[in-house]
């Protein structure tokens, strides 16, 4: 009867291999430089890769995200003033009613907030997010500047608008320095 | 079904992934009964796209082949700068440069676009391979509209897919057809298209058995090598690949473990490397040459960056073969985990330690190999691949909704 077969999981080699890598990091058996040096073809190739860093953006909407909880029975109602805890907790049950409509319309406006800046930063975040009449503005100029640059049948053309130019400002000069009748 | 095949290379001597998997898709198409024809350059290298074969109408494998001439020959001192500048440059560069880049790139067939649009309506089908050449940036939109239209990318993460100059190619055809779920990603990501499309895959064949004997010819015929341990490389050699990197990933790997482990290289260098005591490059060798070199190697390393699918691995995966993978491919990285049979690595550090593991425990790379080949079987068995590819090809052209994989 054959062995049973083992069927190793890539998930679990990959965990082994990187613990044995960390290891032999953290002994110094990679001489300073190696692996940097031995990256070039690697660090040639990402350095075209686009990259999107919406890092700050997404932090900052976990920090919106955190000031979402409306509540008005978080509003404090304590006091230094003797009676003053009372007197809070008297006005606050007073204009419940008002406080829970206040809170609650916050809390629809903020929601709605939220949906509206999610659907931002996934807009950003949209590897294909291009702005596309302006790529074929940007491109229309590319190629009209590129093509006085580098027509040769053109180069007289431009000479003579510099010749022109040059004696439109010696006018301009002339006219400037002559003294008001 | 009368189906045209547009792809820049094709031909028995034409070595590369799309241009093989072309020559699959077509081959067993035509072996099914369906009209199937091929609209090509008479190159057989990229490299130079130089007129190999005579232009005019041949039958390959029952196969209809027109070639049309390649103008001019690719000049590496026109194309190298232009290539640095276009998709390598750090700036936007305006279209009108980008098309020159693809001319230039190649290969340029003027009869290309003629041809198509005399002859595109005669076709139940158009399908280009390959979104990176002169024949589907011209020859799709030639094409599309006349008749229902398919574009196989076999796109990678490489700068070109970012040049403007693809945007619109990737909105004309009727439907896209991808060699794996992450090219498809991948092309979602960059292109937000939403034409129907499909992830055809790639098969290979199953019956790969490889004797003792073919292996221990194969050892013989590569000088030095003896009876040596090895990984084995099977490919052009081309930084574009990864086999740069892995070369100087294996110098090191042997100045820092000594040993008699070799590697060997099945495929031609695109420029010359130094020799090293270790590697031995045999150049492109017949099928069979090759998969003995893959049954009698240690296991398989495939180290590029770039690939829409990698045959070479699933080939070596049905040998029952274990893999190390550029773990800094998607698709790659996606075959190792799916199929249990490859260890992806990211770096020197983490291919050092994965050549250990596979050095160290022999019976670890046995079963990397059985697992791989379960996969193989599982999902690239050519006769269900081209079931549904025949009934992806006939949807396409129903004006029904939209064709789900």
């Amino acid at each position: 009867m054959d062995p049973p077969e083992t069927t190793p999981a890539v998930g679990d080699l990959l965990d082994r291999l990187r613990a044995r890598v960390e290891e032999r990091r953290a002994s110094g058996a990679y001489p300073p430089g190696l692996e940097h040096d031995l990256d070039v073809h690697f660090r040639h190739i990402v350095e075209h890769r686009p990259v999107r860093n919406l890092e700050a953006l997404h932090t900052a909407m976990a920090t919106f995200e955190e000031g979402l909880a409306f509540d008005a029975a978080e509003i404090p109602t304590g006091s230094r003033v003797p009676g003053g805890t009372l007197l809070h907790q008297a006005a606050a049950k007073l204009v419940t009613r008002q406080t829970d409509w206040i809170v609650q319309q916050l809390r629809e406006f903020a929601e709605s907030v939220r949906v509206m800046l999610w659907a931002m930063v996934n807009t950003f975040d949209d590897p294909t997010h291009v702005h596309a009449e302006l790529t074929a503005q940007i491109d229309a100029i590319l190629d009209r500047l590129a093509y006085y640059e580098r027509s040769a049948a053109d180069a007289p053309m431009l000479g003579e608008i510099v010749r022109r130019l040059e004696k439109l400002e010696a006018a301009e000069t002339a006219r400037a320095e002559r003294p008001e009748p | 079904m009368r189906v045209l095949f547009v792809v820049q290379r094709y031909g028995a001597q034409v070595p590369g992934g799309a241009e093989l998997a072309a020559r699959e898709f077509a081959t067993r198409l035509a072996a099914r009964g369906h009209a199937t024809e091929v609209l090509t350059s008479c190159a057989v290298s990229y490299v130079d796209w130089a007129n190999a074969y005579p232009p005019g109408t041949s039958m390959l494998e029952g196969v209809l082949v027109h070639r049309l001439g390649v103008s001019e020959p690719r000049e590496d001192r026109i194309f190298g700068p232009m290539h640095a500048r276009v998709p390598f440059g750090r700036h936007r560069v305006p279209p009108f440069l980008q098309r020159d880049w693809m001319r230039v790139q190649g290969p340029h067939m003027p009869g290309l676009v003629p041809w198509l649009r005399e002859h595109a309506t005669s076709y139940d089908r158009i399908v280009f391979f390959t979104y990176l050449y002169f024949t589907a940036s011209a020859g799709l939109p030639a094409a599309a509209g006349l008749v229902p239209t398919v574009l196989h990318p076999t796109a990678h993460d490489e700068p070109p897919l970012y040049l403007p100059l693809f945007d619109l190619m990737f909105h004309l055809p009727s439907a896209l057809a991808f060699l794996t779920e992450e090219e498809a990603e991948l092309v979602a990501d960059r292109f937000h298209t939403h034409i129907p499309s499909t992830v055809t895959g790639l098969g290979v064949e199953l019956d790969t058995a490889v004797s003792g004997t073919d292996v221990a010819a194969y050892r013989a015929g590569v000088p030095g090598l003896g009876e040596r341990p090895y990984l084995v490389y099977v490919g052009r050699v081309d930084p574009g690949k990864g086999s740069v990197e892995l070369f100087d990933f294996f110098a090191a790997y042997k100045r820092r473990n000594p040993s008699d482990l070799a590697l060997v290289v099945v495929g031609d260098p695109v420029e010359p490397m130094p020799p090293h005591a270790d590697i031995f490059i045999t150049g492109f060798v017949p099928e069979a040459e090759k998969r003995a070199a893959m049954a009698g190697g240690l296991a398989l390393v495939q180290p590029s960056y770039f690939e829409s699918f990698s045959l070479v691995l699933i080939e070596a995966w049905a040998l029952s073969k274990a893999a190390l993978v550029q773990g800094r491919c998607d698709v790659l990285e996606g075959h190792a985990r799916r199929s249990g049979g490859g260890i992806p690595y990211r770096g020197f550090a983490e291919f050092e330690a994965a050549v250990d593991l596979l050095v160290g425990d022999p019976g670890l790379a046995a079963a990397l190999g059985r697992q791989g080949r379960r996969y193989v079987e599982r999902h690239f068995d050519w006769d269900r691949i081209i079931e549904r590819y025949e009934d992806f090809l006939d949807r396409i052209g129903a004006p029904a909704p939209a064709v789900s994989p």
